[in-house]
This record gives structure tokens, sequence and C-alpha cells, in this order.
């Protein structure tokens, strides 16, 4: 009972009782949520080191079992503590800290997502294919969005942008605007099957 | 022959004719004219200028290293803008990138412009925590936020954090959201639904041109056009400007490849059609 | 050319990386292997010095809020997930209240934001605009209501080719704006590569 019942009931008490503060009270007026709000941010934050825990775990494996760049898990655990050491001693503004930070993770992360503006490229030759009439609406679509988008576009007619525009601000946000809707009432049928309780998955069963 | 080659090129040829259909523009720009949208980049710039002296804003940098060039070239001249018109500025994020690597980019220009630290723009760095922790603000800023800045100073020992008690729309004149992605806009739209809020898209407004109708979102801009026309109004010309040119370029080269493709594609189609018929 | 350590160290990285797209390689599973451990004690670092280690010295301590031990204990048995299985189960007491914490809002004010868009396609008819507005939005609510029908239905099968149509025009502005943004990233770091370290612009 402590390990499945429990836990179940208690996400649909809390559900009602947020759900029931959050309605009977308007925002500015709900002390009680506001000082929950707090011991929430609070609880959830103690989690901090799972992460950490669940990388030293995954790569010691890599390490014990010699498995294919096991030197580059040996690698990140010390970059790992070296770099948590760091910041927790010497605090956020520490100049090495700091300096490692635009040195490494910047570049690192910037350059990686920049890298799939090739392939785009490459599918875009490879893949992109005019085979109907929804096909040859989305290329001009396409097109159409990134020439209006920099300056070659208006450089060919000051009508590019405007239409582009009107493309954005009319059918553009009326299809994005019913697709969000649909979204929306299907994350709402999600959520509410929790709150009955029909879906367990969050507590592995 | 030649279609089939050509449709069977050898990835990396592409890649090449990219990175350099990128690469020469950024050595040698071209200086292309950007003309200012109306319907966008005026309408934000009209509002942040509107913004009365004095008033409280805050910026929600929720956006991470990819978007440097795009979104961080646009931070630096609103931050300009709103602090020459003595518009005070607290700077946060819903994301735990921005508010760290921006902090050393916004205190050169706050030193630029002769703006003080604490007393016209404080940055409260990431807080962790979620909506959970944007609630909490909204009832006690200081305990919501833990009391202190990015750099751990206590919020009582930064004069314009004495302002600043709630998130709310008695101390905020607006909120102006950065964002590449989720969590972004619908935090606010969601729970502070009462502020004014202004937002930057990563690489274009898309489909989030619908909260302009609904009057979810005062005014957008999005993508390196609308930065580089930002940069161009407010006269503080920095990253977006210089990239244009490429940009435009590269473009063009991804339009050829779609081109091309499909020439080349029913050119094999229609040489495969004659060979079986024949 | 820049010769600061940092710049250079930024330099190489984003050579190394950028190294990928010809072939993969062992610089690149450096910087990759290197960022991925730093980000990760970036998160600690961040959730640690801007907000637990100041509400445990000033708000807990300072300020004798003691009671914020209670959700300390609760949050705790997130820890029981890496622990011995027969403590793991312990670990969905904190899931279960900040789930059901979520829920709770979401069901209370995730509607808002939706209706507000609802009302508003009825909320002015003053221009053309609006009518195709409303028009394109009840087409496409009503294909992916009536997706089913499409096959039988002669009209259906009419307007959903019309709505396809509608969807791709959308689809075609998704697809530029994506790579216009994978554009400026790129962009982004040729210029760091020739301004700030080559010093060539």
């Amino acid at each position: 009972m402590l390990r499945r019942e429990v836990p179940a009931v208690l996400t649909t008490v809390m559900a009602i009782f947020v759900f029931l503060s959050a309605m009977l009270f308007p925002l500015e007026e709900m002390k009680i949520l506001a000082r929950t709000d707090s011991l929430l941010q609070f609880m959830g934050n103690m989690a901090l080191f799972l992460g950490g825990i669940n990388l030293f775990r995954l790569h010691s494996r890599n390490i014990k079992k010699k498995r294919e760049y096991w030197p580059f898990s040996l690698w990140l655990l010390a970059v790992f503590v070296f770099f948590t050491v760091l910041g927790i001693v010497k605090g956020n503004n520490d100049p090495l800290y700091k300096g490692l930070y635009d040195a490494l993770i910047v570049p690192v992360n910037a350059s990686m997502h920049s890298i799939s503006a090739f392939f785009l490229c490459s599918a875009a030759f490879k893949a992109f294919r005019i085979k109907n009439l929804d096909s040859i609406v989305l290329m001009i679509s396409a097109v159409w969005v990134m020439l209006a988008s920099v300056p070659i576009g208006e450089i060919i007619s000051p009508n590019v942008g405007i239409v582009k525009d009107w493309l954005l601000a009319v059918p553009g946000s009326a299809v994005a605007r019913a697709m969000a809707n649909g979204l929306f009432l299907a994350g709402f049928a999600a959520t509410l099957r929790i709150f009955l309780g029909l879906e367990r998955r969050h507590l592995g069963q | 022959m030649f279609w089939r080659k050509l449709l069977n090129i050898d990835s990396k040829i592409i890649y090449v004719v990219v990175g350099l259909a990128l690469l020469l523009p950024v050595i040698k720009p071209v200086g292309m004219p950007v003309s200012i949208s109306e319907e966008y980049t005026r309408r934000f710039y009209n509002y942040l200028t509107d913004i009365p002296k004095d008033a409280v804003v805050f910026f929600d940098l929720s956006f991470r290293e990819t978007g440097e060039a795009e979104l961080g070239s646009s931070v630096l001249p609103a931050f300009e803008l709103l602090q020459k018109r003595g518009v005070k500025i607290v700077c946060g994020g819903q994301w735990q990138q921005a508010p760290f690597f921006m902090q050393s980019r916004l205190e050169k220009k706050a030193e630029e412009i002769g703006s003080v630290y604490g007393v016209d723009w404080v940055n409260i760095g990431y807080k962790p925590g979620g909506t959970a922790t944007w609630r909490a603000m909204m009832e006690d800023f200081w305990k919501g936020a833990a009391g202190v800045d990015c750099n751990e100073t206590k919020f009582d020992e930064l004069p314009l954090m004495d302002r600043v008690r709630k998130l709310d729309k008695e101390t905020f004149a607006a909120i102006v959201i950065w964002q590449a992605g989720t969590p972004g806009s619908g935090t606010w739209m969601q729970y502070a639904p009462d502020i004014p809020l202004l937002a930057v898209y990563m690489g274009g407004i898309g489909g989030n041109a619908r909260y302009l109708r609904s009057g979810q979102v005062q005014a957008m801009i999005g993508g390196m056009q609308q930065a580089a026309e930002f940069e161009i109004i407010t006269d503080c010309l920095g990253d977006a400007t210089g990239l244009l040119d490429a940009q435009s370029l590269a473009v063009l080269v991804v339009i050829a490849f779609i081109v091309l493709g499909n020439i080349s594609w029913i050119m094999v189609k229609r040489q495969d059609s004659l060979e079986r018929s024949s | 050319m820049n010769m600061d350590p940092l710049i250079m160290l930024e330099a190489v990285g984003t050579i190394a990386v950028l190294s990928y797209v010809w072939k993969e390689n062992a610089a690149y599973r450096f910087f990759e292997f290197t960022a991925i451990g730093l980000v990760a004690a970036h998160s600690i670092v961040q959730t640690w010095n801007n907000y637990l280690k100041p509400t445990v010295r000033d708000r807990m301590i300072g300020d004798g809020e003691w009671y914020l031990l209670i959700p300390a204990a609760i949050g705790l048995l997130y820890y029981t997930r890496v622990m011995d299985k027969k403590f793991s189960w312990l670990a969905r007491y904190p899931i279960s209240i900040s789930i059901g914490y979520s829920i709770g809002y979401s069901l209370a004010y995730s509607p808002r934001p939706f209706l507000k868009e609802f009302r508003n396609n009825f909320a002015s008819f003053g221009h053309v605009n609006d009518y195709i507005f409303l028009l394109v939005w009840l087409l496409v609510v009503f294909y992916f209501i009536f997706t089913l029908m499409k096959k039988t239905k002669k009209t259906l099968r009419v307007t959903g080719a019309i709505t396809r149509c509608l969807i791709m025009i959308y689809m075609g502005v998704l697809f530029g704006t994506s790579i216009l943004g994978k554009f400026s990233r790129l962009l982004g770091r040729y210029q760091f590569l020739l301004r700030d370290w080559l010093r060539l612009i």
C-alpha cells in the first residue's frame, strides 16, 4: 500500500488541493499556494545531484567494461568533478570558472547545433522532392519565407516581404493556432487522466 | 549521365559549397540595404520607447549559446535603448545558460553607456525550479529568487531590488523575452497575463504571429533580419547587421540546391522511364 | 591572431566540433565529452550557488525558517532511485507530490491562454483577413476532427485537399525559419573565428 496506492492518492490529493486553491482565489490572493510554491521549489531543487550521480554511474560502467571511448569517459568525469568543485568553492564570478565556460561550453554547444545547417542543405538537395501539390506548396512557402527574411528578398521586390508578413499573420497563424489548440486539448486530456488516477506511469506502474 | 552524377553527388561537396557561401560574405560583406518592418520591428521599438522613465522592465533571457549571435545581438541594443532612457532593467531567465554568459556582455555594454550595476540594472541569474520558481517570485520576489543575484550578491546590497518585491504588473512595466524554444513566452501568458509581454524569437516569428493577433504578446521580432533592423533603428550596430549578407547568400544557395536537386531528379526519372520503354 | 589562451581554446573547440561535418573524429569526441561534463557540472553549480546555498544560509539558518527541512527531507527521497532497489519506491513520494502539484496548476491555468486565443477567433470582423483567418482555423480544426471520414465523403475529400495545402504553407514557414535559425548559429561561430580569433574582419 505504501509503495503504490499512497503515492497514487497523493498525486490526486495534491492536484485537487492546487486546483481548488487556484480556482477559488485570484492569483494575487493565493497566499496558501504562494507558500507551497516556495516549498515545492525547495523540494525539487534538492535533486540537484541526481543528474551528476547518473552521469557518474553511466560513465563508470563505460570505464569498468572498457567500452568504446572509455578514456573519454574518464576525462568527462574528471572535468565534471573539477568544474563542480571550482564552481561551488569559488562561486559563479570566478574568472577561471567564467573563462572555461566561455571557452568550452559556448563554442561546443553553439557549434554542435550549427553543424545541422550543413545537413539541412544536403537534405534540401537530396530529399526535398516536388512529387505532388502539397510538396509544391510547401516548397513555394519555404522559399518565399527564406527569401523574404533576408535583404535579397527586398531587392527582388518590396512585395516579397509584404506577402511573407501576410502569410505569417493570416493563414500561417490560423494553422498554427488550430494545431496548438489540438495539442492543448490532447495535453489537457493526458493531464486529466493522471488527475483521475487512470495514468500512473510517472510512478513506474 | 550528368544529371545522375549530380543527383548522387557526395554530400561533402555540398558542405563545402555551403561553408564557403556563408564564409565569404562574412569576410567581405556587401552591405545590402535593410528596410525596417513596420508591423514588427517598428512596433517593437515604439513599445520600448513608450515605457516611462524610471519604470522597471524584466529581461527574460531564455536561450542558450546557440542563440548568442542572433538573440544576443538584440539584447544589447534593447538594453542600451532602455538604460539611456532611464528605464531600470532586471535580467533573469528560464534557461540556465543565457543569464550566465550574457552577464559579461551586459557588463561591457553597461560600462560603455555608464549604467551602474545594482542601481540601473541587476541580473538575478538563472533560478532553478521551473514555473514554481516564477510563481514563488510573484508572491515574494526576494524569497523566490533566493535573495541573491547572479554573482551571489545579496539583494539588500542592490538598491534597485528595493523596488522589486513582487513579480507583478505594479512592479514591472513589461517583460521582454528572448526565446529559443520552450520554456518561453508560454510561462508568462499562463501565469502573468497582466504584464505586457514583448518577444524576440530565434530563426523567425513563424507561427508565433498569432499571439500578436490575440494580444497575448504586444510586440515581437524574430530572425537575423529583424535583429539587424533593430540594431539599425536603435543605432547600435552589432553582430546581426554584419551577418545579413552571409545569410542572404546562404539562402540563395539553399534555393539553388532545392531547384537543382529537383531538376536532376526529374531528368533521371525521365531517363529511367525512357530506358525501360526501349 | 588573438593569442589569448581562452580564445585559442574556444577556437580549437569550435574547429574540432565543426570537423564532425567531414568525418567523426577523436578531436570532436574529446570536446563533446568535455562539454557534457562541464554542462552537468554547471547545472549543479547554478542550482547550488543561485538558489540552495542562499536559501539555506539566509532563510533557513538566518531567518529561522526551519520548516524548510520538511520539503528538504522529502526532496532527498529522490536519491533512493539510485540507491538499493529495496528503497527505490520511496522516490515515488516527491515525484507524486510534484506531478500532482503541476497537474493541479495545469488544470487550473492552462485553459486560460487557450481560451483567450479561442475567443480571439471570433473577436473582430472588421477586415477581410479576419474572415480568412477564421475560415482557415475552422478548416484545419475540422480536418483533424474528421480525418477518418475523409476517404468516404467527397466534400471532406475536397476540403481536406485544400486544408492540407494550408497546413503545407505553415510547414513551409517552419522549414524556412528553421533553416535560417541554423544559419545564424553557424554564422555566429564563423564570426567568432574570423573576428575574435583571427582578427580578419
